[in-house]
Protein backbone atom coordinates (compact mmCIF):
# COMPACT_ATOMS: atom_id res chain seq x y z
CA UNK A 1 0.00 0.00 0.00
CA UNK A 2 1.23 3.47 -0.73
CA UNK A 3 -0.40 6.65 0.41
CA UNK A 4 0.50 8.25 -2.91
CA UNK A 5 -1.74 5.79 -4.73
CA UNK A 6 -4.69 6.67 -2.51
CA UNK A 7 -4.05 10.38 -2.96
CA UNK A 8 -3.80 9.82 -6.70
CA UNK A 9 -7.18 8.05 -6.68
CA UNK A 10 -8.91 11.06 -5.16
CA UNK A 11 -6.83 13.92 -6.51
CA UNK A 12 -6.65 12.85 -10.15
CA UNK A 13 -10.24 13.95 -10.94
CA UNK A 14 -9.39 17.36 -9.49
CA UNK A 15 -6.11 17.56 -11.41
CA UNK A 16 -7.90 16.66 -14.64
CA UNK A 17 -10.66 19.20 -14.14
CA UNK A 18 -8.19 21.98 -13.38
CA UNK A 19 -6.14 21.10 -16.46
CA UNK A 20 -9.21 21.06 -18.69
CA UNK A 21 -10.38 24.41 -17.33
CA UNK A 22 -7.04 26.22 -17.00
CA UNK A 23 -7.31 26.66 -13.25
CA UNK A 24 -4.03 26.84 -11.34
CA UNK A 25 -3.84 23.89 -8.92
CA UNK A 26 -1.63 23.82 -5.86
CA UNK A 27 -1.33 20.51 -4.10
CA UNK A 28 -0.31 20.27 -0.48
CA UNK A 29 3.17 21.43 0.49
CA UNK A 30 4.05 22.98 -2.86
CA UNK A 31 5.72 26.33 -3.16
CA UNK A 32 3.16 28.97 -3.95
CA UNK A 33 4.07 31.21 -6.85
CA UNK A 34 3.83 34.94 -6.33
CA UNK A 35 0.14 35.48 -6.66
CA UNK A 36 -2.02 38.53 -6.72
CA UNK A 37 -5.69 39.19 -6.43
CA UNK A 38 -6.11 39.08 -10.19
CA UNK A 39 -5.53 35.36 -10.20
CA UNK A 40 -7.50 32.39 -9.05
CA UNK A 41 -6.24 29.08 -7.83
CA UNK A 42 -7.36 25.87 -6.27
CA UNK A 43 -5.71 24.13 -3.32
CA UNK A 44 -6.21 20.51 -2.36
CA UNK A 45 -4.99 18.76 0.76
CA UNK A 46 -5.30 15.21 1.95
CA UNK A 47 -5.06 14.14 5.58
CA UNK A 48 -4.95 10.50 6.56
CA UNK A 49 -6.58 9.30 9.75
CA UNK A 50 -7.27 5.85 11.10
CA UNK A 51 -5.99 2.99 8.96
CA UNK A 52 -7.43 -0.18 10.44
CA UNK A 53 -10.54 -1.61 12.04
CA UNK A 54 -10.20 -4.15 14.83
CA UNK A 55 -12.05 -7.42 14.39
CA UNK A 56 -12.06 -10.65 16.34
CA UNK A 57 -9.92 -12.13 13.58
CA UNK A 58 -7.38 -9.32 13.58
CA UNK A 59 -7.21 -5.83 12.21
CA UNK A 60 -8.41 -5.19 8.68
CA UNK A 61 -7.26 -2.37 6.47
CA UNK A 62 -9.77 0.42 6.15
CA UNK A 63 -7.99 3.64 5.34
CA UNK A 64 -9.80 6.79 6.36
CA UNK A 65 -8.94 10.37 5.68
CA UNK A 66 -10.17 13.80 4.86
CA UNK A 67 -9.97 15.44 1.45
CA UNK A 68 -10.06 19.24 1.47
CA UNK A 69 -10.57 21.51 -1.51
CA UNK A 70 -10.12 25.29 -1.31
CA UNK A 71 -10.66 27.79 -4.10
CA UNK A 72 -9.36 31.35 -4.00
CA UNK A 73 -10.77 33.88 -6.45
CA UNK A 74 -10.52 37.65 -6.64
CA UNK A 75 -12.62 39.50 -4.09
CA UNK A 76 -15.24 41.90 -5.27
CA UNK A 77 -16.37 40.04 -8.36
CA UNK A 78 -19.29 38.13 -6.94
CA UNK A 79 -19.56 34.51 -5.89
CA UNK A 80 -20.58 32.96 -9.22
CA UNK A 81 -17.14 31.81 -10.33
CA UNK A 82 -16.39 30.17 -6.97
CA UNK A 83 -19.77 28.46 -6.96
CA UNK A 84 -19.25 27.15 -10.48
CA UNK A 85 -15.79 25.78 -9.74
CA UNK A 86 -16.78 24.12 -6.47
CA UNK A 87 -19.83 22.43 -7.97
CA UNK A 88 -17.79 21.21 -10.93
CA UNK A 89 -15.17 19.69 -8.62
CA UNK A 90 -17.93 18.18 -6.49
CA UNK A 91 -19.44 16.60 -9.57
CA UNK A 92 -16.07 15.05 -10.48
CA UNK A 93 -15.63 13.66 -6.98
CA UNK A 94 -19.12 12.20 -6.84
CA UNK A 95 -18.21 9.94 -9.74
CA UNK A 96 -15.96 8.13 -7.27
CA UNK A 97 -19.06 7.06 -5.35
CA UNK A 98 -20.74 5.35 -8.30
CA UNK A 99 -21.03 1.61 -8.02
CA UNK A 100 -20.17 -0.95 -9.19
CA UNK A 101 -16.60 0.25 -9.52
CA UNK A 102 -13.32 -1.48 -10.26
CA UNK A 103 -10.05 -0.83 -8.52
CA UNK A 104 -7.81 1.57 -10.38
CA UNK A 105 -4.47 0.63 -11.92
CA UNK A 106 -2.82 0.95 -8.51
CA UNK A 107 -5.34 -1.36 -6.86
CA UNK A 108 -7.15 1.42 -5.01
CA UNK A 109 -10.89 1.42 -4.43
CA UNK A 110 -12.50 4.09 -2.34
CA UNK A 111 -15.53 6.18 -1.74
CA UNK A 112 -16.53 9.46 -0.15
CA UNK A 113 -18.60 10.32 2.88
CA UNK A 114 -20.92 13.32 3.00
CA UNK A 115 -19.39 16.41 1.45
CA UNK A 116 -19.41 19.41 3.77
CA UNK A 117 -19.75 22.67 1.91
CA UNK A 118 -19.04 24.43 -0.25
CA UNK A 119 -18.74 27.31 2.18
CA UNK A 120 -17.98 30.80 0.90
CA UNK A 121 -16.24 33.64 2.72
CA UNK A 122 -14.69 36.95 1.68
CA UNK A 123 -11.41 36.96 3.57
CA UNK A 124 -10.84 39.97 5.81
CA UNK A 125 -7.13 40.45 5.39
CA UNK A 126 -6.47 38.99 1.97
CA UNK A 127 -7.78 39.98 -1.46
CA UNK A 128 -9.60 36.72 -2.02
CA UNK A 129 -13.07 35.29 -2.03
CA UNK A 130 -12.58 31.93 -0.39
CA UNK A 131 -14.54 28.73 -0.96
CA UNK A 132 -13.94 25.41 0.74
CA UNK A 133 -15.41 21.95 1.03
CA UNK A 134 -14.23 18.70 2.53
CA UNK A 135 -15.23 15.09 2.63
CA UNK A 136 -14.26 12.02 4.62
CA UNK A 137 -12.86 9.19 2.51
CA UNK A 138 -12.65 5.45 2.96
CA UNK A 139 -10.27 3.44 0.80
CA UNK A 140 -8.41 0.18 0.52
CA UNK A 141 -5.47 -0.92 -1.61
CA UNK A 142 -4.95 -4.36 -3.04
CA UNK B 1 -51.11 -17.27 17.61
CA UNK B 2 -50.64 -13.53 17.56
CA UNK B 3 -52.96 -11.69 15.24
CA UNK B 4 -51.36 -9.52 12.58
CA UNK B 5 -51.47 -5.85 13.31
CA UNK B 6 -51.84 -6.21 17.04
CA UNK B 7 -49.32 -4.06 18.90
CA UNK B 8 -47.19 -5.59 21.57
CA UNK B 9 -46.65 -3.06 24.30
CA UNK B 10 -43.72 -3.21 26.66
CA UNK B 11 -44.46 -0.73 29.42
CA UNK B 12 -41.70 1.82 29.90
CA UNK B 13 -39.65 0.67 26.91
CA UNK B 14 -39.79 3.97 25.02
CA UNK B 15 -38.85 5.85 28.14
CA UNK B 16 -35.95 3.47 28.67
CA UNK B 17 -34.71 4.01 25.10
CA UNK B 18 -34.97 7.74 25.58
CA UNK B 19 -32.91 7.50 28.74
CA UNK B 20 -30.24 5.44 26.96
CA UNK B 21 -29.94 7.85 24.05
CA UNK B 22 -29.78 10.86 26.36
CA UNK B 23 -26.98 9.34 28.43
CA UNK B 24 -25.05 8.36 25.29
CA UNK B 25 -25.45 11.84 23.81
CA UNK B 26 -24.24 13.45 27.02
CA UNK B 27 -21.23 11.11 27.27
CA UNK B 28 -20.43 11.72 23.60
CA UNK B 29 -20.59 15.49 24.02
CA UNK B 30 -18.25 15.23 27.00
CA UNK B 31 -15.75 13.03 25.12
CA UNK B 32 -15.82 15.17 22.00
CA UNK B 33 -15.37 18.43 23.88
CA UNK B 34 -12.44 17.06 25.86
CA UNK B 35 -10.79 15.81 22.68
CA UNK B 36 -11.35 19.09 20.84
CA UNK B 37 -9.69 20.92 23.74
CA UNK B 38 -6.78 18.50 23.64
CA UNK B 39 -6.35 18.38 19.85
CA UNK B 40 -6.90 22.05 19.10
CA UNK B 41 -4.37 24.85 18.89
CA UNK B 42 -3.00 26.55 21.98
CA UNK B 43 -1.49 29.99 22.15
CA UNK B 44 -2.70 31.72 25.30
CA UNK B 45 -5.28 29.04 26.08
CA UNK B 46 -8.21 31.30 25.23
CA UNK B 47 -9.42 29.13 22.37
CA UNK B 48 -9.26 25.95 24.47
CA UNK B 49 -11.19 27.61 27.30
CA UNK B 50 -14.04 28.74 25.11
CA UNK B 51 -15.67 25.59 23.84
CA UNK B 52 -19.40 25.55 24.54
CA UNK B 53 -22.12 22.90 24.43
CA UNK B 54 -25.80 23.76 23.94
CA UNK B 55 -28.90 21.61 23.64
CA UNK B 56 -30.41 21.34 20.18
CA UNK B 57 -29.34 22.45 16.72
CA UNK B 58 -28.57 26.04 17.60
CA UNK B 59 -26.04 28.67 16.70
CA UNK B 60 -23.42 29.38 19.33
CA UNK B 61 -22.48 33.02 18.89
CA UNK B 62 -18.85 34.01 18.43
CA UNK B 63 -18.52 36.82 20.93
CA UNK B 64 -15.15 36.35 22.61
CA UNK B 65 -12.63 38.74 21.12
CA UNK B 66 -8.91 37.88 21.03
CA UNK B 67 -7.04 38.73 24.19
CA UNK B 68 -4.66 41.64 24.06
CA UNK B 69 -1.62 39.50 24.81
CA UNK B 70 0.40 39.32 21.64
CA UNK B 71 3.60 37.41 22.21
CA UNK B 72 2.40 35.82 25.42
CA UNK B 73 2.44 32.20 24.40
CA UNK B 74 1.81 29.90 27.34
CA UNK B 75 2.43 26.20 27.70
CA UNK B 76 -0.51 23.87 27.35
CA UNK B 77 -2.28 23.08 30.60
CA UNK B 78 -5.45 21.39 31.76
CA UNK B 79 -8.63 23.24 30.98
CA UNK B 80 -11.94 22.84 32.75
CA UNK B 81 -14.32 21.39 30.18
CA UNK B 82 -17.60 23.19 29.60
CA UNK B 83 -20.71 22.00 31.39
CA UNK B 84 -22.73 19.50 29.38
CA UNK B 85 -26.40 20.30 29.97
CA UNK B 86 -28.67 17.35 30.66
CA UNK B 87 -31.18 16.37 28.00
CA UNK B 88 -33.68 15.36 30.65
CA UNK B 89 -36.92 17.20 30.20
CA UNK B 90 -36.45 17.74 26.47
CA UNK B 91 -39.60 15.73 25.86
CA UNK B 92 -40.28 13.23 23.10
CA UNK B 93 -38.33 15.05 20.43
CA UNK B 94 -36.22 12.23 19.02
CA UNK B 95 -33.83 14.53 17.21
CA UNK B 96 -32.75 16.64 20.13
CA UNK B 97 -29.01 16.56 20.65
CA UNK B 98 -26.14 18.94 21.21
CA UNK B 99 -24.35 21.66 19.32
CA UNK B 100 -20.66 22.01 20.12
CA UNK B 101 -18.75 25.06 18.99
CA UNK B 102 -16.20 27.58 20.11
CA UNK B 103 -17.14 31.08 21.24
CA UNK B 104 -14.10 32.99 19.98
CA UNK B 105 -14.47 35.37 17.06
CA UNK B 106 -11.51 33.74 15.31
CA UNK B 107 -12.81 30.18 15.70
CA UNK B 108 -13.03 29.34 11.97
CA UNK B 109 -9.40 30.34 11.47
CA UNK B 110 -8.35 28.36 14.55
CA UNK B 111 -10.19 25.34 13.12
CA UNK B 112 -8.49 25.86 9.72
CA UNK B 113 -11.89 26.26 8.07
CA UNK B 114 -10.59 29.61 6.87
CA UNK B 115 -6.94 30.30 6.04
CA UNK B 116 -4.73 32.32 8.35
CA UNK B 117 -3.43 30.07 11.12
CA UNK B 118 -0.62 28.08 9.56
CA UNK B 119 0.55 30.17 6.59
CA UNK B 120 3.88 31.67 7.50
CA UNK B 121 3.69 30.52 11.11
CA UNK B 122 7.06 29.58 12.65
CA UNK B 123 5.49 27.12 15.06
CA UNK B 124 2.02 25.67 15.24
CA UNK B 125 0.49 23.99 18.27
CA UNK B 126 -1.93 21.78 16.34
CA UNK B 127 -1.45 20.14 12.96
CA UNK B 128 -3.00 21.81 9.95
CA UNK B 129 -6.62 20.71 9.43
CA UNK B 130 -6.72 19.22 12.92
CA UNK B 131 -10.47 19.87 13.21
CA UNK B 132 -11.42 18.32 9.89
CA UNK B 133 -9.17 15.36 10.55
CA UNK B 134 -10.85 14.85 13.92
CA UNK B 135 -14.36 14.97 12.45
CA UNK B 136 -13.80 13.19 9.16
CA UNK B 137 -10.83 10.85 9.47
CA UNK B 138 -11.83 8.60 12.34
CA UNK B 139 -11.25 10.01 15.85
CA UNK B 140 -14.82 11.27 16.23
CA UNK B 141 -16.12 7.78 15.64
CA UNK B 142 -13.89 6.55 18.45
CA UNK B 143 -15.27 9.18 20.81
CA UNK B 144 -18.81 8.07 20.00
CA UNK B 145 -17.94 4.42 20.56
CA UNK B 146 -16.44 5.29 23.94
CA UNK B 147 -19.65 7.11 24.81
CA UNK B 148 -21.66 3.95 24.18
CA UNK B 149 -19.28 1.94 26.35
CA UNK B 150 -19.48 4.51 29.14
CA UNK B 151 -23.27 4.64 28.93
CA UNK B 152 -23.46 0.89 29.40
CA UNK B 153 -21.83 1.37 32.80
CA UNK B 154 -24.07 4.24 33.81
CA UNK B 155 -26.59 3.34 36.54
CA UNK B 156 -29.25 5.38 34.75
CA UNK B 157 -29.25 2.82 31.94
CA UNK B 158 -28.52 -0.26 34.00
CA UNK B 159 -29.11 -3.37 31.95
CA UNK B 160 -28.06 -1.74 28.70
CA UNK B 161 -25.08 -3.57 27.20
CA UNK B 162 -23.96 -1.53 24.26
CA UNK B 163 -20.42 -2.32 23.19
CA UNK B 164 -20.29 -1.40 19.56
CA UNK B 165 -21.35 1.74 17.82
CA UNK B 166 -21.72 2.26 14.09
CA UNK B 167 -22.09 5.84 12.85
CA UNK B 168 -23.29 8.47 12.54
CA UNK B 169 -20.63 10.14 10.44
CA UNK B 170 -19.56 13.53 11.67
CA UNK B 171 -20.52 16.64 9.78
CA UNK B 172 -18.72 19.91 9.99
CA UNK B 173 -21.08 22.75 10.58
CA UNK B 174 -20.01 26.23 9.68
CA UNK B 175 -22.46 28.90 10.61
Amino acid sequence: MTLQHIRHYYEQPIVDWCADNSVDLRADNMVEPNSDAAGEFLVTRFNFGQFTEPTLCGAIENVRGSLIIEFFSPKGTGPARAQTVMLAIMSELLELTERPADRDDNGVLGTLGPITGPLFTALDDRPYFFATMSTPIVASVN
Amino acid sequence: MARRGRNVKIPGFNRYLGEVSQVIAQEAARNITNELIREGPWYSGQFARNWAVRIGDVRIPATVEPEDNRGERTSRENVVAPTIPSLRGTGKNKNVGYTIDNRTTYRRIAMDLEPGRVEGARTISAPRDWYRSYIEAGPLKGALAEAVAAASKNPRVRGFKGDKFVGPTGRIVNR
